[in-house]
């Protein structure tokens, strides 16, 4: 039915509109027809990343005074949704690469420019956030691997858990304690290049969904990087992941689950309104069942779309007030005595709500398709098992939910005294 | 009379949270390393109470909170601040977020953008808002 009144309720800029449109065009011509073959072969998504990067996406979040487009979380929301709407793997993909990103633009300078922020905006450069390690688990904000100084840089020798485009990122965001000295908050930011010989995957991915992500364990075993290959101050790296990087990622990740549903509930108003029965001559669209799970999906989706598109706006808003304290060299402290600020709750519950949308959506897609969504390359099929991710990737819907009720009801957070260890 | 007393009580409620606000703000070196180079005129305005008060900023410091407003009109260092007295008076001793108030619509503040971005800060510095 055509939107006879359009009533959307969110006007778009001119360049958010531009980019939103090329963003479906290249899922549309670009990633969905590759979506089953990834997931079937559990291949990376080269040739979709391609795609996105010929289209100028990545690097949407590159501040203009550095040659990029500029554009902030939201507008990124709007353009990663219809990247998953199109694949899923390649989303995440696309989602890791641009947390690395607000991190990067606040933060390069010098020879910085030229070497890390060049080769992203013209798309050659593909990149990933490697956080987790093996001691710390999903508490993402604790490091147990260190630099070492050297008289030609730095040591990395750093066991990452798990790492999105493991072995196929063209350069990693690296955080890890500054030295031996340090507690596990006082973080460095690294960018370590792909073609670093000592980067060693571990195994292959074999994931029950997102199979294209290569999400696998990494070692960046005995990096030596020059001075130039660290980010910022030597224990900004806390305060910077919190303030540009979390955003990107928090609302990135909620954002993928969110293509995955509407891909999913549009899959299932397509499939029942095609299933005709044989013997009543009816389409599956006019049994109640079906209208009802239909109206509950569309509801959940835009209550979905709602979240993702409210705290997008608010980490815009938040940009702009931790540019300002960063260029007056006061981020660091504020962030380190405001972690549970309710903003960065807000990022936190965002990523759970709407994973928990998607994969009730998906769930009832699968149950409205029936025996056909049962069959391997489904699509839908595959949308169940994308969405299923969500739950379990770091930080986990479980760990989240800590966090958030912690914050409501006055209790000490996971990392409340962690900064003195 | 009454309304005389009452209209003094006011004012001297929202005189004295500004001159709380230029203590705190004065006091605090993290609002000094913010505002380096940045010198304005804050004016707040009671829309309920008639009142204007201006607190001027220069070099680092709130050199003085006076009555009215010494600037003409039109004046780009000029930040206005207008809100109910008792909205004021919660947010010049930091019980109510600027920030907050602005989106609950109890409060208007005319200036360019990143003075506003300015005031949030400091407000977040200052309270840890």
């Amino acid at each position: 039915m055509p939107d006879a009144l359009n009533l959307t309720g969110i006007a778009l800029t001119v360049e958010q509109g531009k980019w939103k449109r090329l963003a479906k065009s290249v899922a549309q011509k670009s990633l969905a027809p590759n979506a089953a073959q990834v997931d079937q072969e559990g291949s990376y998504p080269r040739e979709s990343l391609k795609a996105v990067a010929d289209a100028g996406l990545m690097g949407l979040l590159i501040p203009k005074h550095l040659g990029g487009p500029g554009e902030g979380i939201l507008t990124y929301a709007m353009v990663l949704e219809e990247l998953a709407q199109g694949c899923a793997s390649t989303a995440m993909v696309v989602c890791m690469h641009m947390s690395t990103l607000p991190m990067i633009g606040a933060l390069a300078q010098g020879s910085q420019i030229e070497a890390f922020v060049k080769p992203i905006i013209e798309g050659r450069w593909i990149g990933a956030l490697s956080m987790s390690e093996p001691g710390s688990g999903n508490r993402l904000w604790h490091m147990d691997s260190f630099a070492q100084k050297n008289d030609k840089g730095y040591l990395i020798d750093s066991f990452k858990s798990f790492c999105t485009s493991c072995g196929q990122a063209d350069f990693y965001v690296v955080p890890v304690r500054a030295d031996d000295k340090v507690g596990p908050n006082e973080l460095s930011l690294f960018v370590i290049e792909g073609k670093d010989p000592n980067i060693l995957p571990i195994g292959k991915w074999d994931g029950m969904g997102l199979r294209g992500n290569c999400s696998m364990p990494i070692h960046f075993k005995g990096c030596q990087v020059p001075e130039e290959a660290r980010l910022g101050s030597p224990t900004c790296g806390f305060s910077m992941l919190f303030a540009y990087s979390l955003p990107a990622y928090q609302v990135g990740l909620a954002t993928v689950y969110l293509g995955i549903a509407q891909a999913a509930y549009d899959a299932a108003v397509a499939h029942v309104k095609k299933r005709i029965h044989s013997d009543t001559k009816q389409s599956l669209a006019q049994v109640e069942t079906v209208q009802r799970y239909i109206a509950e999906m569309k509801m959940r989706v835009d209550e979905a779309r709602c979240m993702v598109y409210r705290v997008a706006q608010m980490s815009d808003n938040a940009t702009v007030l931790f540019n300002e304290l960063n260029s007056a060299d006061l981020l660091d402290e504020v962030i380190r005595e405001n972690p549970d600020d309710p903003y960065f709750i807000e990022l936190a519950q965002l990523k759970f709500a709407v994973n928990e949308i998607a994969m009730e959506v998906t769930g009832k897609a699968f149950q409205v398709c029936g025996g056909t969504a049962y069959k391997r390359g489904h699509p839908v099929e595959r949308l169940v098992r994308d969405a299923r991710a969500g739950s379990v990737m770091a930080p986990s819907d479980d760990s989240l939910k800590l966090i958030v009720g912690r914050q409501i009801l006055g209790i000490p957070q996971p990392w409340d005294g962690e900064q003195r260890r | 009379m009454a309304t005389t007393d009452v209209s003094a009580v006011q004012t001297s409620i929202l005189l004295d949270s500004l001159h709380d606000f230029q203590k705190t703000f004065n006091a605090n070196q993290r609002v000094k390393k913010l505002i380096k180079g940045w010198n304005r005129f804050l004016k707040a305005e009671s829309t309920d109470t008639n009142e204007i008060y201006t607190v001027t900023i220069e070099d680092l410091t709130i050199t003085k909170v006076e009555s009215g407003c010494p600037r003409p009109e039109g004046d780009e260092d000029v930040i206005t601040l207008q809100a109910a007295q008792e909205t004021l008076v919660r947010i010049f001793l930091g019980k109510y977020n600027p920030a907050h108030a602005l989106i609950d619509g109890a409060l208007a503040v005319f200036s360019g953008d990143r003075d506003k971005v300015k005031l949030e800060a400091i407000a977040m510095i200052i309270w840890g808002l």
